[in-house]
């Protein structure tokens, strides 16, 4: 799951008119990564992270999987930072940076292998579009946040999981945050789903290397 | 290659410092180590009072790395024990899993009259409840933008919830009678706090805004600025109730969205796609025939599902206590 999202140095993003399959697709992520031994970060930032939900999919995974770790083990390797600023986030990413700086100079197991941020648009939309010298510095905000994100992909070899919203009409939805961000991530997939039917797709709509509009269906139990 | 850290340019601190620590020649907090307030202070030309505060923020990176984070399995078992806060309808209560959380927003959504300021109140009264009785046993901010918080609906759910809980403790153990016969009208109403358009310590675990769209959508001129204080509101809320650990109930109003290609028209929770993130959990209530249900539309664990629930004379409460007070008064 986790390597058909995003691969390692990179960034990858999911945007989603209704967060609920974001959230869903975003804990399978943790638990599926944690489950192969990974330690992953869960940076919440709209309180929607549930660990019983995590639970509920370590049980279906579980039945599928040979390796076993147990339920506590996996969980324990989730490690979730619940921040609602975007300085939080900052400062939570820049202690983590540090922190995997140590693990890397000694060769450690237990670095993280996967970041996650959910989400994106809640930390930057509040300073986002005030105008005046306030736009610049929101701008650079999302800027950092953006570049931060990539250095500690590119330095550490973790893969990083972003999510974003969509704004607009529904014939013609957009990611939020614009065009600045649009060009942060590595990787970016769409979720949509159409008005009838169960189905789910998954639109790989920009790619650093892999051919784009490729498309993939999906379901959530 | 050197470490990615985290720029001085975007720590919270006023423009005028973030200036003179660049022209200064730092770039990334990293570059601050090692630098006492004496040297700061004199190589930016700024009050020590300021150097020490940027040391203070910048500081911060220093301790334990994670800053924080809490493993998914000490978040698991504090939400298998978290008690949650009933609503006296069965199906409802079942529908959230037991009621409504705390640590969490709550959304409900309906039309005018469906009883979202009812359900309001029943929970204002109900996160009174005795620990006894598997409750929370604090009290309730009611922030009252609209007006429709009616003292004498809040009198008659009151009673009505001390009637239920003495009968209860009558018929149940020792520790139940005695909470239930320290229950007082004049306590539980002295315990919901009520604003007409603030924050409060004692032990409140329910936060009430009834409603929360009825400012934003009155006359909001720019709509880009709308949509950041929604958000910049909601992030708040969301802080506001991990931090206190209480229960954030939010009521929304519900607009018509016109469908392309003149598929007709649905009913949608107001203030826009940007604020459909902001609540942890939605509900949308809605009439079904003459009768009220609700919709689980949204939520971390829980299915989607539908619940059936009723506004009686004690209050909010389910299909069988509805059906037991209509045989009552036919009976009368």
């Amino acid at each position: 799951m986790t390597r058909s999202f995003c691969g390692e140095h990179h960034m990858g993003l999911l945007s989603w008119p209704k967060l609920l399959c974001i959230m869903q697709l975003c804990t399978t992520a943790a638990v599926a990564s944690a489950m192969r031994g990974d330690q992953v970060l869960y940076i919440d930032t709209t309180g929607s992270f549930s660990s019983r939900r995590a639970a509920a999919i370590y049980n279906t995974l579980n039945s599928r999987l040979q390796d076993k770790r147990s339920l506590t083990d996996v969980l324990q390797s989730i490690h979730v930072n619940r921040v609602h600023t975007v300085h939080d986030a900052l400062a939570v990413l820049d202690a983590q940076a540090l922190s995997m700086q140590g693990l890397a100079s000694q060769n450690a197991v237990c670095q993280p292998k996967l970041l996650i941020v959910d989400s994106v648009s809640a930390l930057i939309t509040p300073i986002l579009g005030a105008g005046g010298t306030q736009q610049s510095h929101g701008h650079a905000l999302m800027s950092a946040l953006g570049r931060l994100l990539k250095y500690m992909a590119a330095c550490y070899t973790v893969a990083i999981l972003c999510t974003n919203h969509m704004v607009g009409s529904s014939t013609n939805p957009r990611p939020a945050l614009g065009e600045s961000w649009k060009i942060q991530p590595h990787t970016r997939l769409q979720l949509i789903r159409p008005d009838v039917g169960d189905d789910r797709f998954a639109v790989l709509s920009a790619s650093a290397s892999n051919a784009c509009n490729q498309q993939a269906t999906f379901q959530l139990t | 290659m050197a470490a990615p850290r985290q720029e001085v340019n975007t720590l919270p601190l006023a423009p005028i410092l973030r200036q003179s620590l660049l022209a200064a020649g730092f770039r990334t907090v990293a570059d601050l180590y090692g630098v006492g307030p004496v040297d700061l202070s004199a190589e930016l030309g700024i009050g020590p009072d300021d150097a020490l505060l940027i040391l203070k923020v910048a500081d911060v990176h220093k301790t334990s790395g994670l800053l924080g984070a809490k493993s998914a399995h000490e978040l698991y078992e504090k939400e298998l024990a978290a008690r949650k806060i009933i609503t006296f309808c069965g199906d409802l209560d079942g529908m959230l899993g037991g009621g409504v959380a705390t640590g969490q927003i709550t959304e409900f959504c309906g039309v005018p009259a469906v009883g979202k300021t009812q359900l309001g109140i029943q929970l204002a009264v109900d996160v009174q409840i005795p620990a006894a009785f598997g409750g929370l046993g604090a009290s309730a901010v009611y922030i009252d933008t609209e007006g429709s918080f009616m003292v004498e609906r809040v009198v008659e759910i009151t009673d009505a919830c001390i009637r239920h809980l003495r009968k209860l403790g009558n018929n149940g153990i020792a520790a139940q009678k005695d909470a239930a016969s320290q229950l007082s009208r004049d306590q539980m109403l002295a315990n919901i706090h009520y604003f007409r358009v603030r924050d409060y310590t004692e032990q409140v675990k329910l936060i009430v805004i009834d409603s929360i769209a009825f400012h934003f959508r009155q006359d909001f001129q720019d709509m880009a600025q709308r949509t950041r204080v929604l958000v910049e509101m909601a992030q708040k809320l969301v802080h506001l109730a991990e931090e206190k650990d209480l229960a954030v109930v939010l009521m929304n109003h519900v607009t018509t969205k016109v469908l392309d290609n003149n598929r007709g028209s649905k009913l949608v929770p107001a203030l826009g796609d940007s604020w459909a993130h902001a609540a942890t959990s939605r509900i949308i209530l809605f009439w079904q025939e003459q009768t009220r249900n609700a919709f689980l539309y949204k939520s971390p664990w829980l299915p989607a599902k539908t619940a059936e629930y009723h506004i009686t004379a004690d209050g909010v409460r389910g299909r069988r206590a509805h059906k037991r007070q209509r045989a009552d008064t036919a009976a009368a």
